[in-house]
């Protein structure tokens, strides 16, 4: 495959750069990546805390998912909000005072969830998710002032990266808190999770400081004045007053289709990575709680390897071949991922995922898989494209509207899949947590798929798309809640059955028992 | 290209962090042929299990904190070995990026076949590429004048 002549020209011009800059760029990188990374180790130490809050405080599957969710909104809102605000106090400010609320909110969640209830949890968990939208902006905002256009695919790839690290390093630390551990004195018993939400804010801490002094906010600042080459008009500075940045993103089509791409990525990434832990416990038979079993973590520090793998890739390919364009890659990768997801929900229904070794393999293989599908079109929508449209001045709030859609789609997302696995497990076990999936990796591909042809000029056959589309949503919301409705009734309905049914079969069941009095003979 | 970023001042910690970070890249712009390349990748063999002998004999029953100092001798081989690398890919006309197309596939496919052991031929398909490059990194001509 070889690009055209422009497209060459423009990739090689693009990785011109005066001496050290490169070097510096990495340095810039790797000290905002790792507080990006950090922010995750204090966001995905709910997940491996879920099955000891299940068993502490009696939680359903619908309640995990809900704290979830009211992360997810918050974080949504949030990333609107301080996007907004990131463009107007700079991304370095951002990224800072969003890790020392997370800091103080993990402290809190930890120390004071002693004397908790669900409404704690909920309430300490959505003030997470908002102070955690202050990281996202910050970094895309940064790092846009870093990339030219054409080296943003590839950037997107590594800030895939550095989401991965924090969940490979969370996915490390968790089992080795929760088996317990000794130092001199000071013992800790195993299955104690509230350490999760304690050890690391440690860390937040101590990357923010690294942070603080080694990251600078634009290569101006850095000694490297019109290093990078922006699409967008930089004249006036790269700050922009709220009501500016407001307008520029809200009016652009582009924004709404790769926003709505991507809450069908959150969609998907955020239910496979926070119900996989019980999905393990409860699909494949491991015990999540105090000893996590060795193919377990190899498989949740594997996942994010081979999903860096695929981000850089997909975002190398975007740069390389489609002039920094990422919808043609994005809508290939959205439609692989559906195929993937309906594929586990077929092998599924056939019982192939269970407790064997065989089951195990698989159940572990097509995590793997949704785990370099979803990652790949993360990066290359969630971290490439707000950069194109919003460029050094306005990527902050391009990427706190688009990062807010994954995180609505997230909520969207686990409250259906919490209430329809506590419907229907019992028949059909985890199978519709794919199904639900697939459905929401095809509304990302079609996404796509309307934004590839409104960029060609078919403006008639992206109306039909996004008809066909809208279509589609609705069907599935009226058939879908009219068949969950009616499993709850019957579920309802055997429940009080088999109440009814408990006394007489206790009585039979123990003739030893002493006769009622009413039935003794005189 | 836009007119860009407003004039600011440059910090005197900025401008060190410049200066360094030129340093650093102009270490990495050289090139080795290959006869000096394997020299080198083999010094970096002996001190790796030099330092690894350490770790398991001697230091076996240490305290961590007497590990410290060989953790970071084993940072600074490390270092090294990729400079060598970059170095070596620049004389055969790579781009020195390509230290991680090599590094990535081999342990992240190690670490996928290690939890099957059975399935090491996986590995070793899913790294034939990196194979092939790390081949010519020995053997094939640069444009140092030694190679020719």
């Amino acid at each position: 495959m070889t690009p055209p002549a422009a497209t060459e020209r423009e990739w090689q011009e693009s990785r011109k750069h005066p001496p050290g800059f490169r070097a510096r760029r990495g340095l810039n990188w790797f000290t905002v990546g790792l507080l990006y990374a950090a922010y995750y180790t204090c966001r995905c130490n709910f997940r491996f805390a879920a099955p000891g809050m299940q068993e502490e405080f009696g939680f359903s599957i619908t309640q995990i998912s809900d704290i979830w969710v009211w992360f997810s909104v918050a974080y949504g809102t949030g990333q609107l909000v301080n996007g907004l605000f990131c463009d107007r106090i700079g991304g370095k400010a951002s990224m800072l005072l969003g890790a020392a609320g997370t800091i103080a909110v993990n402290l809190v969640f930890g120390f004071g969830s002693f004397a908790g209830n669900f409404s704690t949890f909920a309430g300490l968990w959505l003030l997470n998710g908002y102070l955690q939208a202050a990281g996202t902006p910050g970094m895309v905002k940064i790092n846009a002032a870093w990339f030219n256009r054409e080296e943003r695919g590839v950037f997107s790839g590594i800030f895939g990266f550095m989401i991965q690290s924090g969940q490979v390093a969370i996915s490390r630390l968790a089992p080795l808190l929760l088996a317990g551990f000794a130092i001199a004195a000071f013992v800790v018993e195993p299955g104690r999770w509230r350490l999760l939400f304690i050890v690391p804010p440690v860390f937040v801490a101590l990357v923010a400081v690294l942070l603080a002094v080694f990251a600078a906010e634009s290569p101006e600042d850095a000694g490297y004045p019109g290093a990078i080459h922006d699409d967008v008009d930089n004249s006036s500075g790269t700050r922009v007053p709220v009501l500016d940045a407001f307008k520029f993103v809200f009016s652009n089509p582009l924004v709404w289709f790769y926003a709505v791409a991507y809450g069908a990525t959150g969609a998907v990434r955020h239910s496979s990575d926070q119900l996989s832990i019980l999905y393990f416990q409860q699909v494949l038979g491991f015990n999540m709680k105090t000893d996590i079993p060795a193919i377990a973590v190899s498989t949740l520090a594997l996942i994010p390897m081979v999903a860096v793998a695929g981000s850089v890739l997909s975002g190398w390919v975007s740069d390389r071949f489609f002039r920094g364009h990422r919808y043609p890659v994005a809508m290939v990768l959205y439609f692989m991922e559906s195929a993937v997801l309906a594929a586990a929900a077929a092998v599924l229904a056939h019982k192939l995922v269970g407790p064997t070794t065989g089951g195990i393999l698989l159940g572990c293989l097509f995590l793997v898989l949704i785990a370099i599908t979803a990652n790949s079109t993360h990066s290359i929508v969630g971290a490439a494209a707000p950069m194109d449209i919003g460029g050094k001045k306005m990527a902050g709030f391009a990427s706190g509207v688009i990062d807010s859609f994954q995180y609505y789609g997230s909520a969207l997302s686990l409250f259906i899949t919490g209430r329809v696995l506590d419907a229907t497990q019992a028949t059909h076990g985890w199978n519709f947590w794919f199904i639900i999936m697939t459905g929401f990796a095809a509304l990302g591909g079609f996404s796509m798929l309307a934004l590839l042809l409104r960029q060609k000029g078919k403006i008639a056959a992206m109306r039909i798309v996004v008809a066909s589309l809208v279509v589609a949503v609705v069907a599935t919301t009226v058939v879908g809640t009219s068949n969950y409705r009616r499993i709850v009734a019957e579920n309802a309905e055997r429940a009080q059955a088999a109440s009814l049914a408990q006394p007489q079969d206790d009585a039979t069941a123990a003739p030893d028992l002493p006769a009622l009095p009413e039935s003794t003979p005189e | 290209m836009t007119p860009s970023h407003a004039d600011v001042p440059v910090s005197p910690l900025q401008l060190a962090i410049r200066s360094a970070c030129i340093s650093v890249e102009n270490q990495f712009e050289r090139r080795i042929n290959r006869l000096r390349f394997s020299l080198s990748m083999l010094a970096a063999a002996l001190a790796f299990y030099a330092l690894g002998y350490a770790e398991v004999v001697p230091l076996a029953k240490a305290p961590w904190y007497a590990h410290v100092p060989l953790w970071a001798a084993v940072a600074a081989v490390a270092a090294f070995g990729i400079l060598q690398i970059v170095r070596r890919l620049h004389d055969l006309e790579r781009s020195g990026g390509l230290f991680w197309a090599l590094a990535v596939p081999f342990w992240a496919f190690w670490k996928m076949t290690s939890l099957f052991p059975n399935l090491w031929y996986v590995w070793l398909l899913l790294c034939l590429w990196p194979i092939k490059l790390t081949l010519a990194l020995f053997f094939k001509a640069g444009a140092e004048a030694l190679n020719s």
